[in-house]
């Protein structure tokens, strides 16, 4: 049942209805039905792996939570001394760091085991192999539980908040189970917060008709982008990624390019109708994308993409990291011995190389992805680097920083090195990406492909390449419409009802008609849906 | 609290536009078969109880009986319910869609589907896809899918055959926007059904043997007649005849079949050991093994036409009140078929097949266009036939009668010859020629070439020979 399919239309119509035909207090018990439903269908008894996540998590965090009351009762006392409060609170730090250590290590082994532990295994043969050694690791055939990506990150944020004391610890096993699986967002997200999301599925919201049609808006242009874009788009990318050898010079460009519109509109498409959904149901979920494309730089693209990633990544991973004793004390030694210039930004840069390290294997465990983090990652880094000496070049140049031609000229390099990071990420493996990377660097000056009738070769006719091409343009022109913050939904709003309906009949008829979906296609998954 | 009725109306009428909306651009989508098209959109005009007789099944229904000449001839309501290879178990369910509209009508049935127990994908679409949605077409539908094994969801795309068939966006043309009923109840009009003429006789085998009915085929057959049995459904079976490329196993199915129904009683009428009562020809009458030509289906329909007049006492409608549909159909039936068929082809006259002058020659030279012929051994005289693609020709005339003896002139076993010198430039004519003697004093017509010798005038003077085609205006 994925969010492009004809039972998903009636589940999530049904349980809407279903919603808001309770009495409020116990809508959140509708939510969690439907999540259990949706994930049971979909993964059967992996559904288990998140009851087992949801356990740890919640009794991590209700020990999480005795601990911190035990401290600030102790601390209420008025009788005791100054050197027994630090160690009050450094008994409960302690106590309260072991305990989410504890957590996090079982939910997170759950993840690596099941998802990473075959890349390790592989690898470790491989060594052993070369090393001479018979032995060999056996490999594991679970399934990967749908969006174990997503709801362990959601675990440790969780955990860790309580740590932190951001947020009270859920006594509710049934509603804390809602939080980990509310079904719009198990699949690809985005990662919430606890305290930002756990009091709006429990509160049983009110029927808004405003808030109906904004929603349904939302994901008829969710699944258009999906639909109609993405799939469509798969269509060649699949071809040219598949029979890359046939290819040279910038058709493999194009093909990065066209996949990183494929997988743009795929992602927040799938974003869309999870919170369409969320939207008529009264629920808010966070925004994973902010126009990424229009981004003038890769750090700035990593703020538009996958938003909640980012910042799960910058509050959990990054400044736990360059704050750390370890880094502080790397950062002064540094200092000494390369000066201030490095030696300030050592720490930071480091913790910025694990970050996206890790942000690409969290795509995969695949050494392509490993790699597709460091590429990220070292354009980040030296554009840190290099500010300096970027901008006095920039100025010695005479370019003003402001222009629209300098800053089209930086989103155009932009999503050229980021699709080029693309080829790395699609690729069958990390061999492939390179030999493809090899190939669109030779002849790289040809593009008669344009014209040749090399495109219809792909698996798409003229007309179907217009139709890819119209959409394209007019997710173009509505990220635009966003950046200069025109809200369209809004506008639409404001419409008389004569051309707000002629829209709504006009998209759904659109994808019905040049949607990919049916027998005559195979529809292709969602792509983070497989992260 | 105010608003809340104001915003439910207003909600389903979104939902009643969008779903007119989804369903309107549905037509568009669903299997495109311009013979389904016009075989059920058409039925679905039919008056409540107007019909005679509903004639139900597969190609073998449209490429045999000819529902506007029936009437044309002798003003009975037969309306072949038909769609190409529609499997034997779906008939049930089609004869009860039919009675709703039809209960009092006969139910005429080719024994020959009954031969597979089959159903597919794509023959589930041509029936649903045209069929208005109703509690029988639910039943059809989960019947034909439970015997393919279709379950769930996937029986989705027969409600809404857009989920299938909305990928074709980039291949319509306007044709499928644009296509309306024919009002010809249903007759076949493609090109081949019209002007093929293929020899099957090679193919065709005289089984009298009755095979053993295979369990599946007996139990769709026995549903049938249970479910007709129960609702008092009057039935024919006819068993047509087919080449069937000599699959005698078949043709004794068959055989076993008709002598099965017999046995229940059934009224069976075999037509595949005595084809030859109706005139169908193996050698000109088929445009394959299995369907008949515009020829063949004429003989046919004035056959059964006269069975059916004769045994189950249809009387002649014509000129009665609510019929006027059926007049304008065999009219345009006749416009439709006039370049094909011979006049006395239509009426039925006597034939004498002995005789036969084969293919003729045309050419032209010197402002006249040249026809020539072998003379047939037996014949007293030759009709020669003329059509063109001139504006408001309309179809095969007859433009010369040359009787050796007579005044024409002529020695019978030379090559014969006559010159037409009224033609006009820029326009491609036809002849055929139709070797005729007297036959108890009436005229016998003997074979003829059905498509004729093309010759295109040229106002040059210059002969382009025969090489010139006659621009054949059919309808799809």
């Amino acid at each position: 049942m994925t969010f492009v399919s004809f039972t998903f239309l009636i589940f999530a119509a049904a349980t809407v209805l279903l919603y808001f035909l309770l009495p409020k207090k116990i809508r959140w018990t509708v939510l969690l039905a439907a999540s259990l439903v949706f994930y049971l269908v979909n993964s059967r008894w992996l559904l288990l792996a998140l009851v087992a996540c949801t356990l740890v998590t919640y009794v991590t965090g209700l020990c999480l939570a005795t601990v911190n009351e035990g401290c600030a009762e102790q601390l209420a006392r008025e009788d005791l001394s100054r050197e027994e409060r630090k160690a009050v609170k450094d008994g409960a730090k302690k106590r309260g760091k072991a305990l989410l250590t504890a957590g996090i290590l079982l939910d997170l082994g759950m993840l690596l085991y099941l998802k990473y532990f075959n890349f390790f295994a592989d690898n470790a043969n491989r060594i052993l192999s070369a090393a001479g050694i018979g032995f060999q690791i056996p490999g594991h055939k679970f399934l990967l539980p749908l969006g174990i990506s997503f709801y362990t990150l959601q675990a440790i944020s969780y955990m860790t908040d309580v740590y932190r004391g951001k947020c009270e610890a859920d006594r509710n096993l049934a509603k804390f189970l809602l939080y980990m699986s509310f079904f719009p967002q198990i699949v690809q997200g985005p990662i919430p917060r606890y305290g930002k999301l756990a009091g709006q599925l429990y509160e049983g919201h009110s029927f808004d008709y405003d808030r109906l049609c904004r929603g349904l808006q939302l994901m008829l242009w969710g699944w258009f982008k999906k639909m109609v874009i993405a799939d469509r788009a798969d269509i060649p990318v699949t071809y040219l990624f598949y029979h890359y050898t046939r290819f040279e010079g910038p058709i493999v460009f194009f093909g990065a390019a066209l996949y990183g519109i494929q997988v743009y509109a795929d992602f927040s498409g799938g974003m869309d109708v999870a919170r369409g959904i969320c939207e008529i149901l009264g629920i808010e979920l966070d925004l994973n994308f902010r126009q990424p494309y229009f981004s003038t730089s890769v750090e700035e693209f990593w703020r538009r993409w996958h938003i909640t990633l980012g910042a799960w990544m910058r509050d959990y991973v990054f400044y736990p990291l360059s704050l750390s004793k370890a880094f502080v004390s790397l950062g002064r030694r540094a200092r000494k011995l390369l000066g201030t210039f490095i030696g300030n930004r050592l720490p930071s840069l480091l913790a910025m190389f694990i970050v996206y390290l890790l942000v690409g294997v969290w795509h995969g465990s695949s050494w392509k992805y490993a790699a597709y983090g460091i590429w990220n990652g070292l354009f980040i880094m030296s554009g840190i680097l290099l500010d300096e000496f970027y901008g006095k070049a920039r100025e010695k140049a005479g370019i003003d920083p402001d222009a629209a031609g300098w800053r089209l000229f930086q989103m155009v390099r932009t999503f050229a090195i980021i699709s080029v990071g693309r080829i790395i990420s699609r690729a069958q493996s990390f061999r492939c990406a390179l030999e493809m990377l090899g190939r669109m660097l030779t002849h790289w000056w040809d593009l008669s492909f344009l014209l040749d009738g090399t495109l219809r070769k792909l698996g798409l006719d003229q007309a179907n390449w217009f139709v890819l091409f119209l959409g394209t343009l007019l997710l173009l022109i509505v990220d635009l419409l966003h950046e200069k913050d025109v809200r369209i939904r809004d506008s639409l709003s404001r419409e008389f009802v004569v051309i707000r309906w002629f829209v709504c009949i006009a998209a759904v008829l659109a994808i019905l008609i040049f949607g990919i979906y049916g027998p005559a296609y195979s529809a292709a998954s969602f792509i983070y849906e497989q992260f | 609290m105010k608003k809340k009725p104001k915003l439910l109306l207003r909600s389903l009428a979104f939902l009643l536009l969008l779903v007119i909306a989804v369903l309107l651009v549905q037509r568009v989508f669903r299997v495109q078969d311009s013979r389904i098209r016009q075989a059920l959109d058409g039925f679905y005009r039919e008056e409540k109880g107007a019909l005679d007789a509903v004639y139900v099944g597969a190609s073998n229904v449209y490429a045999f009986f000819e529902a506007p000449l029936a009437w044309e001839r002798y003003g009975i309501a037969v309306y072949p319910y038909s769609v190409p290879s529609m499997p034997q178990m779906a008939l049930k369910y089609v004869i009860a869609e039919a009675r709703k509209t039809q209960p009092d009508a006969l139910y005429i049935i080719n024994v020959n589907i009954f031969n597979s127990n089959a159903v597919d994908t794509a023959s589930i679409h041509r029936l649903a896809d045209y069929m208005p949605l109703s509690a029988d077409k639910y039943r059809l539908i989960g019947a034909m899918c439970d015997r393919a094994g279709i379950s769930g969801t996937d029986r989705l795309e027969f409600y809404f055959p857009m989920i299938r068939f909305h990928s074709g966006w980039s291949d319509l043309s306007t044709k499928d926007f644009v296509n309306p009923y024919n009002g010809m109840k249903g007759a076949a009009s493609y090109n081949t059904f019209l002007s093929s003429a293929v020899d099957v006789s090679s193919s065709f085998a005289n089984v009298k043997k009755a095979g053993e009915i295979p369990e599946d085929i007996r139990g769709d057959i026995d549903n049938l007649l249970d479910y007709c049995a129960a609702e008092n459904v009057k039935l024919l079976f006819v068993t047509v005849p087919q080449a069937r490329k000599g699959n005698t196993a078949e043709l004794a199915l068959f055989n076993g079949v008709e002598k099965y129904l017999k046995q229940k009683g059934y009224d069976c009428l075999d037509l595949m050991h005595d084809f030859e009562a109706t005139g169908i020809r193996m050698d000109s009458d088929y445009y394959n093994e299995r369907h008949l030509n515009i020829h063949g289906a004429m003989k046919y329909t004035e056959y059964l036409s006269v069975y059916l007049r004769d045994h189950y006492g249809m009387t002649d409608k014509r000129g009665k009140a609510g019929y006027e549909k059926w007049d304008e159909a065999a009219r345009l039936y006749d416009a439709v078929t006039a370049p094909y068929v011979l006049p006395f082809e239509r009426t039925h006259e006597a034939r004498d097949y002995g005789i036969s002058c084969g293919k003729a020659d045309a050419s032209f030279a010197e402002g006249a266009v040249t026809i020539e012929w072998d003379p047939a051994d037996g014949a007293e005289g030759y009709l020669v036939y003329r059509r063109s693609n001139a504006e408001g020709e309309g179809g095969w005339k007859l433009a010369f009668e040359v009787f050796p003896s007579g005044e024409d002139g002529g020695t019978a076993g030379e090559r014969m010859s006559l010159k037409d010198t009224d033609v006009a430039d820029g326009v491609t004519y036809a002849y055929t020629v139709v070797p005729v003697r007297s036959n108890g004093g009436e005229t016998a017509y003997g074979a003829f070439d059905y498509n004729g010798a093309s010759v295109k005038v040229v106002a040059t003077g210059e002969d382009p020979g025969s090489e010139g085609r006659f621009e054949e205006d059919t309808q799809a």
